[in-house]
């Protein structure tokens, strides 16, 4: 009897000891082939069409760089990465997991603030494999408010609800604090823009941009879209002193202001 | 000089051969050594030492505590019980099977209070050694002993604040002992103890934190980049007189920290140092 028990111990205790690793979260949407179509558009573009693209990617760009380039959502994961690094060991053990970050959204006040219960809050989930943070990952805005940065019109209120899916190029190390490039898409977008001249429906099904090093905001798009010939994809790149560029296969259009003809550099 | 030699052999001989009327017994039932083997006190015998207190009770039955940890308690302002539960199956034969279950509990609220200058912190660490062990006498002078211990330790934690830091973590490992002692005279008995860690469980820890203005909770799994081999063997000497009982050991290898039985990483030499008194 006492034998039988003690076998039966042994075996669980045996099988306690071969406890599985927490599983990272299902793979969101992969990104992974819009983020290289992002570094390599396909099209080549006549020149006669370059201002009229650069239009349309203005006219594209507006919504990300109304919601700040979204910003705190690389803030949020450089400050995961170096929460983990000090908090755990990732150089002796392997971690594997899930991490959920939240981070309260700026709000639109005059300053930002981190009250999220007033701001609505972003949330991300974030998977954990051989000690690095997974390029993909998935998140939600939740009542976001934030303060749109406009020079001409500085006082626009941001208020907007999304589900997203991101992708940051590469499998980011434990205690690396800045992810390169992180492209976004979101999706199911709700919100408005309020300001001196009323308030704006800023409602789209779909939207992706991604943030580049030195806080540049790309949009990719497909000239065809605007019922151009079918050209390839394009990238338009506007950059954090507003500057902006348009990229294409070859290179990058360039234009001078007051008429200047616009060159391929 | 002669007279000298003769009084140190005469000395020798009386120390390791002043037999009570009981040692050579010791390799008999009732009167085996119950470390590391699956040989339990007599019932209402008493064992006790610097290390630990035991008794035995009808049934197969042995419980136990650690006195160390009891006795540190005050000083460092910290709780930490222990005991342990020891049952031997019932046929009495030449091999001889128990279970062993020890709970260690340490409730370290106040060094994390002082650790985090936040008198609310709380920190706790319990540790469950699990072993199932079978003896056998080879003959009158020999006996072995093979030891398959588990143990899960579990750490929580939290310290109220704005962010509320809190966290757990499990881990897990087997270890496979073998003891072989061999009697040389009456009270005299020569002894060897080898531990191999057979498997480092993986480590499970929830935690939550916060780095500048983002709130984690991680749900995490780690285990070691390496597998090193973890052994030690330590040989040993044994004195066992009527109610005396002394052993000393000097070994190399890693060390299993007492009570917790939990391994250290780090191979060096070993010393092993235990007295009691069995009555």
């Amino acid at each position: 009897m006492l034998r039988a028990a003690s076998a039966v111990l042994f075996v669980f205790a045996l099988m306690a000891g071969c406890v599985a690793m927490p599983d990272p979260p299902p793979r969101p949407e992969d990104l992974s082939a819009l983020a290289a179509q992002y570094d390599r558009p396909s099209a080549t573009l006549p020149v006669d069409l370059v201002q009229r693209l650069i239009d349309e990617g203005r006219r594209r760009s507006e919504l990300g760089d109304l919601l700040n380039r979204l910003r705190f959502v690389r803030t949020a994961i450089s400050d995961t990465s170096i929460g983990l690094h000090q908090n755990g060991n990732a150089d002796d053990f392997l971690l594997q997991g899930v991490i959920n970050a939240r981070v309260p959204c700026p709000g639109d006040g005059p300053e930002p603030t981190t009250d999220g219960e007033v701001n609505g809050l972003l949330r991300l989930q974030l998977g954990v494999e051989d000690s690095r943070l997974r390029r993909g990952f998935s998140g939600s805005a939740e009542r976001c408010r934030l303060l749109a940065v406009s020079p001409s019109a500085p006082d626009q209120r941001v208020l907007v609800s999304a589900t997203m899916v991101g992708d940051l190029g590469a499998d980011l190390g434990i205690g690396n604090t800045m992810p390169g490039d992180i492209l976004l898409k979101l999706t199911d977008v709700t919100g408005s823009l309020t300001g001196e001249t009323g308030t704006i429906d800023l409602s789209e099904h779909a939207y992706h941009f991604r943030l580049v090093r030195g806080d540049a905001l790309e949009v990719l798009f497909d000239p065809a879209s605007l019922g151009l010939p079918d050209l390839g994809t394009v990238v338009f790149a506007l950059r954090a002193d507003g500057s902006y560029v348009l990229r294409e296969s070859r290179g990058e259009w360039v234009c001078g202001g007051g008429g200047e003809a616009c060159v391929l550099r | 000089m002669r007279a000298a030699l003769i009084w140190l052999v005469v000395a020798v001989v009386l120390a390791l051969g002043s037999v009570s009327s009981r040692a050579w017994a010791y390799q008999e039932k009732g009167e085996e050594r119950v470390d590391y083997t699956a040989y339990t006190l007599r019932p209402w015998e008493l064992s006790v030492g610097p290390f630990k207190a035991e008794a035995g009770v009808p049934g197969g039955l042995m419980f136990g505590t650690y006195l160390p940890t009891w006795a540190i308690g005050p000083f460092v302002d910290m709780t930490i019980p222990t005991g342990f539960v020891k049952l031997r199956d019932p046929f009495g034969g030449p091999v001889a099977a128990s279970a062993r279950v020890t709970v260690v509990y340490f409730d370290a609220r106040s060094l994390a209070a002082d650790a985090t200058q936040n008198s609310g912190s709380r920190a706790g660490l319990l540790v469950l050694p699990i072993e199932a062990t079978i003896s056998a006498r080879y003959q009158r002078y020999v006996s072995q002993s093979l030891l398959f211990t588990y143990v899960f330790a579990s750490a929580g934690g939290k310290e109220p604040s704005d962010t509320s830091i809190r966290g757990a973590a499990g881990v897990s490992n087997f270890s496979i002992s073998t003891m072989l002692e061999v009697r040389v005279t009456q009270v005299f008995s020569l002894t060897l103890l080898a531990r191999v860690l057979a498997h480092q469980g993986n480590a499970h820890v929830t935690a939550q934190f916060s780095e500048g203005s983002t709130t984690v909770d991680a749900d995490l799994g780690a285990r070691p980049r390496q597998r090193e081999f973890v052994a030690c063997a330590i040989p040993g000497v044994a004195f066992s007189w009527e109610h005396v009982n002394l052993h000393l050991g000097l070994g190399y290898g890693t060390w299993w920290l007492p009570i917790v039985e939990l391994p250290l990483t780090t191979p060096q030499i070993i010393p092993d140092l235990s007295f009691y008194v069995r009555f």
